[in-house]
């Protein structure tokens, strides 16, 4: 069965390093995908004027047993795909992820490898922001990350 | 995410149930229980659209549940249900697996609206849509 764990990380200060902890339940047999998003802006924010264009911050998580990142990824905010789409080019019947390169696409459907031996159930993760540091004041925001599980199926009596 | 397309059943055995959920005021938590047909067994697919996307997009999530069971958690953001029209249809769906037995029949969304700077709030409403399967199949 396939589910999905959500970890809610809030920022608030300029230049915040967010460190936190996933614990993954012991029935999850796959880790199969990460997806990390950005969501509850407090301050309205005028792209042209920063350098970093829609870069919030940086996302990295570690497992417990290596030294290693297995998962570092920008966060980025932007417009929705609705309003990101080429005009004239909507009525495809392809892949709509690789032909429209939105700010919100390049975010949410990064991919990792699938880690298929589960021999880590505890993630350390680091969040650092950008975003109020680039506009020199703090800003506000959560982010969340969604962990793709799946999960031994109960055995029925 | 596995693409369930339902190649087994037959084209009478599939339908889609839909209800909307009305966001009248920012920053709440709405929930709407539904009651799916008797004659509806399985639910293969659960998909979000709105008539501001915008605002679904940034602001919304949701916790759903059908059958008592919590199919999607609690803080699962809107965007991750919510495809553009030019999707495949078969791929406009989050699939959870194979089929969900609806047991009693109830449907339980509990919708979240966070306050975003980038998607100032104006009254719209959420349509859910479910994928259904009828019982004899």
């Amino acid at each position: 069965m396939v589910t999905s764990i959500i970890i809610e990380i809030p920022v608030s200060k300029k230049g915040e390093l967010k460190f936190f902890e996933v614990n993954i339940p012991k029935d999850v047999t796959l880790l199969f995908d990460t997806e990390a998003s950005i969501m509850g802006i407090s301050r309205i924010i005028n792209i042209r004027r920063l350098r970093s264009k829609n870069i919030a911050g940086t996302l990295k998580l570690q497992s417990e047993n290596t030294a290693d990142l297995h998962y570092h990824s920008l966060i980025t905010y932007g417009n929705t795909p609705v309003e990101s789409l080429l005009p004239g080019y909507t009525d495809v019947s392809g892949d709509v992820v690789s032909l429209f390169a939105t700010p919100y696409y390049e975010n949410d459907y990064k991919p990792i490898p699938t880690i298929e031996a589960m021999d880590s159930y505890t993630l350390y993760g680091c969040y650092e922001d950008l975003l109020g540091k680039e506009m020199n004041q703090d800003v506000s925001y959560i982010i969340s990350l969604c962990l793709w599980t799946e999960v031994k199926e109960p055995v029925k009596q | 995410m596995e693409n369930n397309t339902n190649h087994e059943i037959p084209i009478s055995g599939i339908l889609y149930k839909w209800f909307l959920i009305n966001v009248t005021d920012p920053d709440k938590v709405y929930t709407v229980s539904y009651e799916l047909d008797k004659t509806i067994g399985f639910v293969t697919g659960i998909a979000l659209d709105s008539n501001r996307e915008r605002l679904l997009v940034q602001r919304g999530s949701q916790r759903i549940e059908i059958n008592r069971q919590e199919i999607v958690p609690e803080g699962f953001l809107s965007k991750r249900l919510f495809h553009l029209p030019s999707m495949e249809a078969h791929k406009r769906f989050l699939r959870r697996g194979g089929k969900i037995p609806v047991g009693n029949g109830i449907v339980k969304v509990e919708y979240k609206d966070t306050s975003d700077a980038l998607a100032p709030f104006e009254p719209y409403w959420i349509l859910v849509t479910l994928d259904c399967i009828l019982k004899d199949n």
